[in-house]
């Protein structure tokens, strides 16, 4: 069986997995009290855990920061979670489990055919999509540890994945149940161009804005398992990098924060040089 | 670095609340402000609770003495940070993010109030959360009672969110008119 065959049914597994969340009597409930290691949300009618991101917002919401008022608990748990998990396999939930992602995957199909458009193939060349991808961590710090204790606004007021997985279906399956709250437009607003960019952009909301993925791409620098590559065999081709759906230099990558481990290199290499490798103390080397 | 972190999820999970707190207070509850919307307004009185169970007792206990109105919230609830300011208004008390309850004169009449914060109140307090509605939070309930196939029984209406409307004076007459239509209800039914 091959990789890409392999990643689908994982993450067709995760997507199940993520959405048992129903009660069916009092034997069969669910709704779980741990976090998810990636990017979902519990205010999908079938969710089984709670959103990290969420749980951190909880954690700090009109503390200012004090130590004294901060829920440390709620804090720690998605960390652990997202640290324990991290430090095995790096950014590979993004890649293998992340039902976001494996939307990307199938509207990346579309934004790959948009890159023979000039205006596109620019954009994923300039400099300042580079400094772009640091927007996910700005995100992270500004909105979930700056704006929630300081000023009660969260991350998931306008999340578009919230939007997506919570107020579309709940929508749904309660017609005129429901009115909008004072941040619905701007979600709206926000969710729409969520959808422009995952369409226009293979992995856009990976490599920019989601701040799960933030979470998790230090942990690559450390993980057990990582994307390895012979660089003394390598003959910069660039293959590597043009099947890359984060769009890395993988021939002079040294495990890469952006990278998911989604393997989509491994096969397009002509030398069999770039491999999984497991390393456990080292620099992986 | 992985026994580190596999030790802080085994305190957390084995040494701490941490588990339950998520489930109850996170997942099982439909968080209103992820989903970036309010239940409409009722604007009607009904007898059956929402799940079907009984009134809590403190309800009927109350109820022997006058109307009652129930504000819920949760630590974390942007509607509450709107609403709460305007229950405080509507019924002169001044209460915090933690349970509060009080005997109050409105427009004449002595109402109970309690306000019940959902991740820190316990017992019935908690259950009636879910007894009254449980969609979320910022929720209020008016009780007073009602005449049933002969009977008089506890009569109640639910609403949520900032009430569908968007200026304070609004959302503070509707807070008003609701309680008055509970008022009502129980002068001619008690």
């Amino acid at each position: 069986m091959n990789l890409k065959i392999k990643r689908y049914i994982s993450q067709f597994f995760f997507l199940i997995f993520a959405n048992l969340g129903f009660k069916i009597n009092t034997f069969f409930n669910g709704k779980t009290g741990f976090c998810y290691p990636f990017f979902y949300c519990h205010s999908c009618p079938t969710a089984t855990s709670a959103c990290p991101i969420r749980a951190i917002e909880n954690g700090v919401y009109k503390t200012g920061l004090d130590p004294s008022k901060i829920n440390w608990k709620l804090i720690l748990f998605p960390i652990v979670i997202i640290g324990f998990i991290g430090t095995i396999t790096g950014r590979a939930v993004c890649g293998w489990a992340c039902p976001i992602g494996l939307l990307q995957r199938v509207t990346g199909k579309f934004a790959i055919k948009l890159r023979k458009f000039d205006i596109i193939r620019r954009f994923e060349n300039h400099k300042i999509e580079g400094y772009l991808r640091y927007a996910k961590y700005i995100v992270f710090i500004g909105l979930i540890i700056i704006s929630t204790p300081f000023f009660a606004f969260m991350f998931t007021n306008i999340c578009p994945v919230g939007f997506l997985v919570g107020t579309i279906p709940i929508s749904i399956l309660n017609p005129g149940a429901y009115y909008p709250s004072e941040f619905f437009n701007l979600a709206l607003i926000i969710f729409i161009l969520f959808i422009i960019l995952i369409f226009l952009i293979e992995r856009g909301w990976c490599k920019y804005f989601c701040p799960v993925g933030a979470m998790l791409a230090p942990f690559n620098k450390i993980s057990i398992y990582h994307i390895n590559v012979e660089k003394d065999r390598c003959v910069h081709c660039n293959l590597c990098s043009k099947v890359c759906p984060m769009g890395i230099d993988v021939p002079n990558m040294n495990r890469d924060p952006e990278c998911i481990l989604c393997g989509k290199c491994i096969p397009a290499c002509p030398k069999n040089i770039i491999t999984f490798k497991k390393t456990i103390g080292g620099d992986g080397k | 670095m992985i026994l580190i972190f596999a030790g802080g999820f085994t305190f957390l999970m084995v040494g701490t609340d941490v588990y339950e707190n998520v489930q109850q207070s996170i997942v099982s509850t439909v968080c209103l402000s992820c989903i970036k919307m309010y239940p409409v307004p009722t604007f009607e009185f009904v007898f059956e609770t929402k799940n079907g169970q009984d009134h809590p007792n403190f309800v009927i206990d109350n109820l022997s003495k006058g109307p009652i109105f129930l504000a819920y919230r949760k630590d974390v609830c942007d509607g509450c940070e709107i609403m709460d300011p305007l229950v405080e208004e509507v019924f002169n008390v001044d209460f915090g993010l933690d349970d509060y309850e009080d005997y109050i004169d409105f427009e004449g009449t002595t109402i109970y109030f309690r306000h019940i914060n959902v991740d820190r109140t316990h017992g019935e307090f908690k259950d009636s959360f879910d007894i009254y509605g449980g969609a979320g939070v910022p929720m209020f309930v008016a009780l007073t009672l009602g005449e049933n196939n002969g009977n008089v029984e506890p009569y109640h209406r639910l609403e949520y969110g900032t009430l569908g409307l968007d200026e304070d004076f609004a959302r503070i007459e509707f807070l008003k008119s609701m309680m008055r239509e509970a008022i009502n209800h129980y002068e001619e039914n008690k």
